[in-house]
């Protein structure tokens, strides 16, 4: 058995084959490359989605996430049973959710903390921790459980202790543990665009002392659901709205809406988008090269082949041995692709179980995803190997033993003849690619898509180093934004820019409310802004600043396009907040925004409607950088102030985090589109080097110079790089709107830009592809056996 | 072994007794293994490969079996691919005039037939005015009617340039065109035949 079979490995189509890939392997070897970089993205960005998807959805269940969350000014406990009966409910939890101000010894700035509430004495039914370290707070004392990232951010333990300011009145608390919970995955405090552990902290503490502190004994603010699987949301929603309007609901929503979970849709999302555009791009330019590999050796084969078709052997058995060489490059990239994608698919999840702070997470695509990388790969290779052999494998044994006539110019007619400029080597450059204009356009192509995923790979990069820049250079230029406790007089204002070192102040007065247009609706606060502003701007597609328009509202791109409402139109705002007005107001002009969906009014126009008398909710502050930690000090002791936030830890936390995860994933993609680029122009210059040899040694003997040679050899390489950059170039633009497109939602709308630098560097990378490749090239021509070419037949 | 200029060469013998061998080392396109090279006293076999490429393209013209025309190129500018690197070139119009192919300039190889090619071939290789011709096999994939047009090119160009002329063939009615017939066997030159008087294509039978 074993030596039929060793008999049968020796058999001459199985000699030719191993001797191929010994006489190839450097071709080999590069389409298995390009191949393995498809499969292994795959495996990567699928496996990671999946990992993540069920990581959350068992995270999820296992710590009874709230279904919809309802949050109130105060209602009193009894309200609960209202709550509990509405049909689709299956249970309803109240509890305290509450701002304060942390006073921690490494950050100079005051942190900002939302405590909640936990049941005395035992774990909630809805939204549960995952208790890493120590135990729940006991009954009526100071203690509270921090968040993990807080915890670590800080280097706090059990048993450490925190300065806080809570309602206006300073305290100790004692930590008593440390948890992780699954409905603040992402946490970001109110007002900043990313997660800031170090500035930001999550805590949850009894019942009983919370409401004591806050004035919220047998009251809560905050309905936290788990709704039956039946159950109709916006039924639900409705009644939930109906009980708690009395107490100051300002509107019930679905976890859909919940922050963290529609972040963590978001990236979601961005993930199934580049790992549903990035492999077949990569596979497609695989199957490419190996079409070109295999076309060469059927090529050049031809006369074998006729001969083995003239001893009898089956034109099927024929395509079977071409098709068991491309099977031997795909066997090659897909164990290497499924490896390296599992490598990194454990490093990218490890990356998002730190970011999302996720108890655990598995890197475990699951068999599907890696048969199905393979059942592509192999398809690409069935492919390329397809289109290859289809039109030797057709002629007739005695045409295919022939040598092939010379190939046929003359359909070209005097194409590049009347040149005269043109010297003979140039004029066979223009007319092999006029010749070949499909090849020529493919290689082209295939140059030109390398350096079009290169570009798409890091405009991601750039995308966001614009966002940053537009939020904190043209839009926020303020160092400061104070929230106060309570709506303050504005004479405040006056009192902030009193403090030494405060260069400049303007108000804004921020309202909670819900805005409708036809059947479309968002809980989206609308903030007032003061007209002429220099530190909290409104900019215009042109990035001018603009000034909210006076007797109606001024919404943000994204928010116009999620209630479908254009500059004209009459949208329902219902204020949640003192009077709790609704008002129809014509929707004035409409502002591009990257960052989630605001919604603006004119201060004065705003504070009349409200009767709120020029009341404002906080302030930018511009200040004197040297004065900054001083000024903190002085605003962190205000009890008047609930937080302040500083544009420059903003926008490094936002910097960090997206270098964290948006760095790895353009790392990766970068890596593998330089790879494939790299492929691509090597492949097509081996290529044209072996399939030009006989032409090459003929002028090697006419007594051209080895740079004379390489100078039409390569002159086709140069010409056909050449114009693969502008294409590229073109083609890395669309294939970036693309993927902007689809990875803009309603919290980030991705802008389309691409540096300069992006542009440079994929440039950068063909143009060395092509100079190194010209290199090996050239060292081959230099040695090329002039006797051995002539002799080998066409 | 001396080759004077001008004089025609006919290397004759079985397959694989040393003739492209010979013809090879002579044209710059091989090294022997041992022995000396010597053209108008400068030694081949020291030469380094910038030199032989210089020798080649100075001095050297090639006629293969299969022609090896650029299938990109027209005739003439197959044949102006040479004259544009040659110092004192014949118009590529005159060479393939020469030939007989005036009136194909403008055609590309695969609209030639083999002879016409060959003769391409030829008019590419005379068009520097070299100072000796190897031919190697010239008319091996071609039936005897295009064969003798073929060498009636050679013999014409040979003629009004005065180029010396090896020719590698084992066909023996070729052997009359030679001044002198180099019978080749296993690897060495076996015997040498001077032919007093030199036939002309026309005379002979193939």
């Amino acid at each position: 058995m074993i030596r039929s079979r060793l008999i049968r490995l020796f058999q001459p189509l199985n000699r030719k084959l191993l001797r191929d890939i010994n006489l190839m392997w450097g071709q080999v070897l590069a389409v298995s490359l390009v191949l393995g970089c498809g499969v292994a993205i795959y495996v990567m960005m699928n496996g990671t989605l999946t990992s993540l998807k069920d990581t959350l959805a068992a995270y999820y269940s296992r710590y009874d996430m709230a279904d919809v969350w309802a949050p109130a000014r105060r209602a009193p406990q009894q309200e609960l049973e209202h709550l509990k009966n509405i049909p689709g409910v299956r249970l309803a939890e109240g509890r305290i959710s509450v701002g304060g101000i942390l006073d921690m010894p490494l950050e100079a700035e005051p942190v900002r903390a939302k405590i909640v509430s936990l049941p005395d004495g035992r774990m909630p039914r809805i939204n549960a921790l995952y208790l890493k370290d120590g135990t729940l707070p006991e009954r009526g004392s100071e203690q509270v459980v921090i968040a993990d990232d807080f915890a670590e951010a800080h280097k706090l333990q059990v048993g450490d202790e925190v300065k806080a300011t809570l309602y206006g009145v300073r305290r100790t608390l004692k930590i008593s543990g440390i948890a992780l919970a699954p409905e603040f995955i992402y946490s970001i405090a109110p007002g900043e665009m990313i997660p800031n552990a170090r500035r930001y902290a999550i805590m949850w503490m009894g019942y009983e002392a919370l409401g004591h502190a806050y004035n919220m004994d047998g009251a809560f603010n905050e309905a936290v659901f788990l709704l039956d699987r039946s159950a109709s949301v916006p039924e639900v929603l409705s009644r939930i709205d109906v009980v708690l309007d009395p107490y100051g609901g300002v509107g019930a929503y679905h976890r859909d809406d919940q922050l963290s979970d529609e972040f963590l849709q978001s990236e979601f999302t961005q993930l199934d988008t580049l790992g549903g555009l990035l492999p077949p791009i990569f596979l497609g330019v695989a199957a490419f090269l190996l079409n070109m590999v295999v076309t060469r050796i059927v090529e050049q084969e031809r006369e074998q082949i006729g001969l083995m078709k003239a001893f009898g052997y089956r034109p099927s058995s024929i395509v079977w041995h071409y098709l068991r060489f491309a099977g031997i490059i795909v066997l090659i990239g897909v164990l290497g692709g499924w490896l390296a994608g599992y490598r990194m698919g454990g490093g990218m999840a490890n990356i998002y179980k730190d970011f999302y702070k996720f108890p655990i997470l598995i890197f475990d695509p699951g068999m599907g995803i890696y048969l199905r990388a393979a059942v592509f790969a192999v398809a690409a290779g069935v492919l390329g190997v397809l289109l290859a052999v289809r039109k030797t494998i057709s002629l007739r044994p005695a045409v295919a033993m022939a040598p092939p006539a010379p190939t046929d110019y003359s359909r070209l007619g005097q194409f590049a003849s009347k040149a005269r400029w043109m010297d003979q080597g140039l004029r066979m450059i223009v007319r092999h690619i006029a010749r070949w204009p499909g090849r020529s356009a493919l290689t082209c192509l295939g140059v030109a898509m390398g350096m079009a995923i290169m570009i798409g790979a890091q405009s991601g990069q750039d995308a966001v180093n614009l966002m940053i820049a537009t939020q904190f250079e043209l839009v926020s230029r303020q160092d400061l934004t104070v929230a106060f406790t309570e709506k303050q007089d504005p004479v405040i204002v006056h009192e902030l820019m009193a403090l030494n070192g405060v260069i400049a102040a303007e108000p804004f007065l921020a309202a909670p409310a819900t805005i409708r247009f036809g059947h479309r609706s968002r809980h989206q606060g609308v903030t007032g802004v003061v007209q002429n502003a220099n530190l909290n701007v409104l900019i215009n597609q042109h990035d001018q600043a603009i000034n909210p328009a006076p007797q109606g509202v001024t919404l943000s791109e994204s928010l116009a396009t999620a209630l479908e409402a254009k500059p004209g139109d009459l949208v329902t705002v219902e204020f949640k907040d003192g009077l709790r007005k609704t008002e129809r107001l014509p929707v004035m002009k409409v502002v591009p925004t990257y960052l989630g969906t605001p919604a603006y009014m004119d201060i004065n126009d705003m504070s009349t409607l409200l009767r709120e008398g020029g009341r404002v909710t906080g302030a930018y502050l511009m200040v004197d950088t040297k004065e900054v930690d001083r000024i903190y000090g002085l605003l962190k002791d205000m009890p008047t102030v609930a937080a302040v936030s500083t544009n420059q830890s903003s926008r490094k936390a936002m910097t960090d985090t997206m270098d964290e995860t948006m760095g790895t994933m353009t790392f990766f993609n970068s890596l593998f589109a330089s790879l494939i680029a790299i492929g691509v122009v090597f492949s097509g210059a081996r290529i044209s080097f072996y399939e030009r040899q006989r032409e090459i040694a003929s002028l090697r003997v006419l007594g051209f110079t080895v740079a004379e040679v390489n100078a039409v050899l390569l002159g086709e390489l140069a010409v056909l790089t050449f114009l693969a950059l502008p294409l590229g170039a073109f083609l890395g633009y669309q294939l970036a709107l693309f993927i902007h497109a689809n990875m803009s939602s309603e919290l980030f709308r991705v802008p389309t830009t691409v540096s300069n630098w992006s542009f440079a560097y994929a440039t950068t990378v063909i143009i060395l592809a092509a100079v190194v490749s010209a290199a090996v090239i050239a060292r081959q021509v230099a040695k090329l056996n002039l006797v051995m070419a002539l002799k080998t037949r066409e | 072994m001396t080759i004077r200029d001008g004089e025609v060469i006919v290397l004759l013998g079985p397959s694989g007794s040393g003739k492209s061998t010979l013809l090879n080392i002579l044209g710059g396109l091989d090294t022997p293994t041992d022995g000396h090279v010597f053209y108008h006293g400068r030694d081949l076999t020291t030469m380094t490969d910038r030199d032989l490429t210089s020798y080649r393209r100075d001095n050297v013209g090639f006629v293969f079996q299969n022609y090896n025309l650029m299938p990109g190129l027209t005739a003439e500018e197959n044949v102006e691919l040479v004259t544009e690197i040659a110092s004192n070139p014949l118009k590529a119009a005159d060479a393939l005039h020469l030939v007989g192919l005036g009136e194909r300039l403008r055609h590309f190889p695969s609209e030639l037939s083999g002879g016409e090619q060959q003769r391409v071939a030829i008019a590419r290789a005379i068009a520097k005015r070299p100072g000796v011709l190897f031919c190697d096999e010239p008319t091996g994939a071609l039936d005897s009617t295009t064969s003798l047009k073929v060498l009636n090119a050679l013999n014409r160009v040979v003629d009004e340039l005065g180029t010396t002329m090896l020719m590698v063939t084992h066909h023996q009615g070729i052997a009359p065109l030679a001044h002198r017939v180099l019978h080749f066997k296993d690897g060495s030159i076996d015997r040498e035949v001077i032919n007093e008087v030199q036939a002309r294509p026309e005379d002979i039978h193939l």
